[in-house]
């Protein structure tokens, strides 16, 4: 007859029956081993057992201990499947642990950094909470900053955003953060992104956690919570609150609370948040020093950028500095050499007798060594250190002092020239003889535009502060390039010029604190106007 | 007409002046530095001194004032190369200032007119 080594038991019938394989011998008992906890719980085998040990004491005894034996291996067992199943679940954890810090380190911005940690504490397969948000401190502006929510705001919008998500496995929402370029923030986002806490309202119970370092559940209906304002965070009741810390630096706050399912948050949940919330910080540290050096990257680069400007402006600058101490020196040298020819030159025109011929070469001398001498001049008065002999004066009375001397060249020009000056006396605090060569310069630099007549109009005008000078003409006026470079030393378009005549003025109306300005239209004529500041009792 | 001195350092300047002067018919004496200028002053008897002052030298300054203590009703006219000096204090003692020009007939104007008086 076969015999069946089976375990009568329907659940166990692939286990081997310790009974059957005993009374047969033959079969290897270490094949059986395994299975004898089935038989701890077999009716037959503890009737086997117990009929065994009621006819020799030993034999009770070793029944006995092999009872409590395999009970206590039972027990054992069942520890240990246990201890099995948390080891599973926290290996689990710690791999989604992994896989969202791996896509934060992968991620380019800080922002996706924070929507993927918010997206584990969140997601159903993950932490589990409804809602969650992260605060970052920002030291430069003292405060603690709302910066990014996952999240429905209340039951209503819950319905969609729900469903959209709770399929979809971590993995996927993960890359899917990862490759999105911009995500649409929501209404909850928004409402978090516009919410900032003083770093130093130490009663806030957000700083607190955070300086403290302590995770905690709010319930925002105690006493010492109601008094806040939570409109950043609707239909909140408990909340769960968890410092971000990275090295012992307090990076920031994430909160998350069950607002809409209402399921009770407990300490695990903080623990499991908690955990997260470790293990992102390193990572999300990265990323806002990252952002950091961008940033002051950024801004290397455009004082690196100004600082080589700037160098070239210096270089130029100091080259023209010396030119100009050259030019004053040379100057300075010519003056008396000059100064001795013509003299001369009209002592022998004087001296010489009646010789037109003599006469008219000596005149050319001392023409040309005049000219050369007013050049001199404007060179000196240029680099001269301004040393104004400042007093209240009328500027009505400089322009008309100016405009008299060129009476006869306005007629001999075909220039039909007109004052209109303010009625009343207009007073500026100034050095009435330097301005008086401004008003030259300019008069004269518009008379050179006219070289076939024309209209001058000199206006003067009280404009608020400032005493104005206007001096108008209808000369051949000047393209852009010309007005560009108008006030720049030895600039000239003229045959003749010095290129000084504007430069000097621009430089005596900048030391009394105005300034000078030029309109013009090509073909049409030039405006150029002036401003003083103006006295300021004395405008009546 | 009058009696000229005329302090210049710059030879071929002096030397204009002196000729345009003397055909004006002034007596000039002309010298070419400060030194012992109050020995020359006595001994010749100016009517005026042209004094040149010279920018950035304190020497011209110092003769003026040396002439005015020793004789505070003789003019002095500075003659100098610029006009900076017109705005400086220590120039107020002097009775007039003119700034050097090929065209003398300022600085002759200005003779006359201390001349005359």
């Amino acid at each position: 007859m076969e015999v069946n080594y089976h375990c009568d038991d329907r659940n166990s019938s692939d286990k081997l029956c310790w009974i059957a394989v005993l009374t047969n011998p033959g079969v290897d008992i270490s094949r059986v081993q395994d299975d004898v906890m089935i038989c701890h719980n077999c009716e037959r085998f503890k009737n086997v057992a117990e009929r065994g040990a009621g006819r020799r004491t030993a034999d009770k005894l070793i029944s006995a201990t092999i009872a409590k034996l395999m009970e206590q291996l039972a027990q054992k067992r069942e520890n240990l499947e246990i201890a099995s199943r948390e080891l599973k679940k926290n290996v689990e954890e710690l791999s989604l642990l992994k896989s969202i810090t791996d896509a934060i380190a992968r991620s380019d911005s800080l922002e996706k950094g924070l929507r993927i940690m918010l997206t584990g504490a969140t997601s159903g397969d993950a932490f589990g909470f409804n809602r969650a948000a992260v605060f970052l401190v920002n030291e430069d502006s003292g405060y603690l900053e709302g910066k990014c929510a996952i999240g429905p705001l209340n039951k209503e919008e819950a319905g969609s955003i729900w469903n959209e998500v709770s399929n979809i496995p971590m993995d996927q929402l993960l890359a899917g953060i990862l490759n999105k370029s911009e995500s649409v923030p929501c209404v909850l986002e928004s409402l978090i992104e516009s919410t900032k806490i003083p770093l130093k309202d130490y009663d806030n119970p957000f700083i607190q956690s955070m300086r403290e370092g302590v995770s905690r559940i709010i319930d925002i209906q105690d006493i010492w919570y109601s008094r806040l304002d939570w409109s950043f965070w609707p239909s909140a009741s408990k909340l769960a609150v968890v410092p971000l810390i990275s090295e012992g630096r307090p990076l920031g706050l994430v909160i998350a609370d069950n607002a809409i399912t209402q399921k009770t948050i407990t300490l695990e949940m903080v623990d499991a948040l908690k955990a997260l919330a470790n293990a992102c910080a390193p990572g999300l540290e990265n990323a806002i020093l990252r952002q950091q050096l961008l940033a002051q990257l950024r801004e290397l680069k455009r004082v690196h950028e100004l600082l080589r400007s700037n160098q070239a402006y210096l270089v130029q600058n100091e080259r023209l500095v010396e030119i100009g101490m050259l030019a004053t020196k040379v100057a300075h040298e010519l003056k008396i050499p000059l100064v001795t020819i013509g003299g001369y030159a009209r002592r022998i025109k004087s001296t010489m007798g009646t010789s037109k011929f003599n006469k008219e070469m000596v005149d050319v001398i001392i023409a040309e060594v005049d000219r050369l001498l007013n050049i001199n001049s404007e060179i000196l008065e240029f680099s001269r250190r301004s040393r104004l002999n400042i007093r209240e004066c009328d500027l009505n009375a400089v322009v008309t002092d100016s405009f008299n001397l060129f009476k006869d060249r306005f007629k001999s020009s075909g220039i039909r020239a007109e004052k209109k000056l303010q009625s009343s006396k207009l007073m500026v605090r100034g050095d009435p003889e330097r301005l008086k060569q401004v008003v030259l310069n300019l008069i004269e630099n518009s008379l050179e535009a006219m070289t076939h007549g024309g209209r001058l109009i000199v206006r003067t005008m009280r404009q608020n502060d400032y005493a104005a000078l206007e001096i108008e003409d209808t000369g051949v006026g000047m393209d852009k390039e010309s007005m560009d470079n108008l006030f720049k030393l030895f600039y000239t378009t003229k045959e003749k010029g010095s290129g000084l005549g504007l430069p000097v003025s621009k430089k005596i109306v900048d030391d009394h604190g105005g300034t000078i300005n030029v309109q013009s239209i090509p073909g049409s004529g030039t405006i150029f106007s002036v401003h003083l500041p103006a006295c300021p009792n004395l405008d009546n | 007409m009058a009696k000229v001195m005329i302090v210049e350092d710059e030879a071929n300047l002096l030397k204009l002046y002196k000729d345009e002067l003397e055909d004006d018919g002034h007596e000039v004496l002309p010298i070419d530095n400060g030194r012992e200028i109050l020995k020359y002053i006595e001994k010749f008897g100016p009517e005026v001194v042209v004094l040149d002052i010279k920018l950035g030298s304190q020497e011209g300054l110092e003769i003026l004032e040396q002439i005015k203590n020793f004789d505070r009703g003789l003019p002095v006219i500075i003659n100098s190369a610029y006009s900076s000096y017109k705005a400086n204090f220590s120039s107020w003692l002097a009775d007039d200032y003119v700034v050097k020009s090929p065209d003398l007939t300022e600085l002759k104007d200005t003779i006359r007119k201390h001349t005359l008086k």
